[in-house]
């Protein structure tokens, strides 16, 4: 049993020497000054914009879209699945007007989703390069001229991935913590990979791919829920390198209510066990820079969650008496310096974005107690809904994110 | 903001002694002294960029550091709870120092930067080019009064949007704006914004055909990206300067 736990000990002390490493070198990347390099010829763009019933969204974000200063060819596609709100009628207002703008009615297909939508939306567009934003993004002007700069001028770059930011981040102490986890978890995390290890992940949204990779490693999987992170894996395993773009901003409408959020990271949890499934399949994906990437979503979807449960349940057990560790291990230690690094995180990332403020101060502090507790609910609930889907054999629905 | 900092560099220098006497082992003494003066050297020699990131990796470093100790040595529960207080009231040292050395000095820069900033904006709509409307009424009472004096003429010209859905409105504006302060001439013309659906173009010392050509070379660049023909915006011309008759209108 001692040994179990020397065990299990020394290897949580080394992953978190690993993430104590990445956010260093995430921070000293986000936080350099970068020298912006300007082409001589911009190579033509497609914007695809998957909508389903995005009424509530999609002006706004048309709105940015039609003001993105890129100085070469540029189409933005609305992809619209099949909405029965006014989305069409929005999208068809300025498909009207602006002449770079158009609306593409997705014909219904199994199985629905995201990945679907954008399959068709590469079948009907053409461009050099394709960018991918979700219905409730916000642009910067600059943002996807920043994407294509990085992927021309990085060698062996397959695209670019920018950074998502919250837009609703003062609504209420929910948004403010996803929008604390997104700053190190999506930014901090991701360039301190892409510093150390030259690998970066697509996210959805605010990312950009060379037409001519995905020709090569095939359209997106309309079984994987995460997308994003499925093609990364693809990508990265054809050699194509995704460097990070924090200065790209794009900003995102994130819920606003608990229940919404649940059911959003039970659908990204199960596309990420979909994932590890795939994972656990081959032994490509612990070769070079795959490791990476898989070392990513096992820490994080195994490791971790076992780790958070063990101390969960024996501060519990502790406390009600059912447990009294005799083991020579200094668990307050492992504790506290657990607890340093993850709220070291979030405060290294509130100043690199100047996200500053007595309250955030606060949510930091208290994030590990609350927010990543949920992760343990999400885990299980994700679990259960992909075992079922399996055992039924049936493809798991796509729940789409409500809008506020 | 000085009064603040000066009340903190006071904290922190009677922090200090308090710490090394009271808080801190006799033997550990010259370890922290010793991590004092190298902060405070990096600190003096570093970027507030550099500056952080050796900040958040001396935490790091130390904890782990910390932990691999009381893994080795067996550490029971009083030491780790010594260490751990140690620790913090270490960390607390460092960032103080930190924030004394550079991030108020940072915040009062960046606040003269934003300062600036603010009133640049106030002049303009967000960050385009575009006049409010408050700033855009000034300087055409200079302008005007200019030009009365030079004895030129004038046009101001009132694009309103109305006729167009309200859900392109928005975007359309700021479109036609940002492309009327590219068309226009920077250093004599005026473009401002005059309410949600309305934008005004001041055209300084041009006659009739000038102003006319101005509003082709426009459209001609309006239609590049943009689908409108010119009679769907609703246009109310005027004349200013030394013109003092009723001035035209579409």
């Amino acid at each position: 049993m001692n040994t179990l736990f020397i065990v299990i000990s020394s290897v949580f002390s080394i992953v978190l020497l690993y993430y104590s490493v990445l956010t260093v070198f995430g921070l000293y990347y986000r936080l350099k000054r970068k020298k912006r390099i300007m082409l001589d010829r911009y190579p033509s763009v497609d914007v695809l914009i998957p909508a389903h019933n995005e009424g509530k969204v999609i002006g706004k974000t048309l709105e940015a879209m039609v003001k993105l200063q890129y100085p070469g060819e540029l189409h933005i596609y609305v992809l619209n699945d099949n909405s029965e709100d006014d989305t069409g009628m929005i999208a068809d207002a300025f498909a009207e007007r602006f002449k770079h703008v158009h609306h593409i009615r997705v014909p219904q297909g199994f199985p629905k989703g995201k990945s679907r939508v954008l399959n068709y939306g590469l079948e009907i567009s053409g461009s050099e390069y394709f960018a991918v934003y979700d219905a409730d993004n916000q642009p910067e002007p600059q943002a996807l001229t920043l994407l294509v700069e990085a992927a021309e001028t990085t060698v062996g770059a397959a695209g670019a991935v920018g950074y998502v930011r919250t837009v609703n981040e003062q609504k209420n102490w929910l948004t403010r913590m996803i929008s604390l986890e997104f700053q190190v978890f999506q930014l901090l995390m991701q360039a301190g990979r892409w510093f150390l290890f030259r690998t970066g992940s697509l996210t959805g949204t605010n990312m950009l791919v060379k037409r001519s990779v995905i020709e090569e490693v095939g359209n997106y999987d309309v079984y994987a829920l995460a997308e994003d992170a499925e093609l990364t894996l693809r990508i990265t395993r054809a050699g194509g390198l995704l460097p990070i773009v924090p200065e790209s901003v794009t900003w995102e409408q994130e819920p606003e209510k608990l229940d919404v959020l649940i059911r959003q990271r039970t659908r990204w949890l199960q596309g990420n066990l979909y994932v590890i499934e795939k994972m656990l399949s081959s032994f490509d994906y612990y070769k070079g820079r795959m490791l990476v990437h898989t070392l990513q979503q096992l820490l994080v979807y195994v490791l971790f969650l076992m780790f958070l449960m063990v101390s969960d349940c024996l501060f519990i057990a502790g406390i009600f008496g059912y447990v009294s560790l005799t083991i020579p291990l200094p668990m307050l230690m492992i504790w506290y310096v657990s607890y340093l690094i993850y709220t070291v995180q979030l405060f290294s990332a509130q100043a690199a974005e100047r996200t500053f403020s007595p309250l955030n101060l606060f949510i930091g502090f208290i994030l590990y107690f609350t927010y990543a507790q949920l992760f343990i609910l999400l885990f299980f609930r994700s679990l259960f809904y992909y075992l079922k889907a399996k055992r039924r054999n049936t493809v798991i629905s796509w729940e789409k994110t409500i809008r506020f | 903001m000085r009064q603040k900092f000066s009340w903190l560099y006071i904290g922190i220098c009677l922090l200090f002694p308090v710490s090394i006497n009271y808080i801190f082992p006799k033997d550990q003494v010259l370890a922290v002294v010793i991590q004092y003066v190298l902060a405070i050297f990096f600190f003096a020699v570093l970027s507030r960029r550099q500056g952080f990131v050796l900040l958040i990796a001396y935490i790091l470093a130390t904890a782990l550091a910390e932990l691999v100790t009381a893994l080795i040595s067996g550490w029971d529960a009083d030491i780790q709870l010594r260490a751990i207080f140690h620790h913090i009231v270490m960390m607390f040292h460092m960032v103080m120092m930190y924030v004394c050395l550079y991030w108020l000095k940072g915040l009062e820069e960046e606040n003269h930067h934003l300062k600036e900033q603010v009133a640049a904006f106030m002049k303009y709509v967000g960050s385009s080019k575009v006049l409010t409307r408050q700033e855009f009424e000034e300087r055409r009472a200079l302008v005007n009064k200019a030009m009365e004096r030079r004895g030129e003429k004038g046009y101001e010209i009132y694009f309103s949007l109305e006729s167009f859905p309200v859900s392109v409105r928005n975007a359309l504006l700021d479109q036609l704006t940002a492309l009327a302060v590219q068309t226009f001439r920077e250093r004599y013309d005026l473009v401002g914004k005059w309410d949600d659906m309305t934008f005004v173009v001041l055209l300084q010392n041009t006659d009739e055909k000038g102003m006319r050509i101005a509003m082709d070379r426009y459209f001609l660049k309006v239609r590049e990206t943009i689908r409108i023909q010119e009679e769907e915006i609703v246009k109310e011309i005027k004349e200013i300067g030394s013109i003092t008759e009723e001035g035209v209108s579409s």
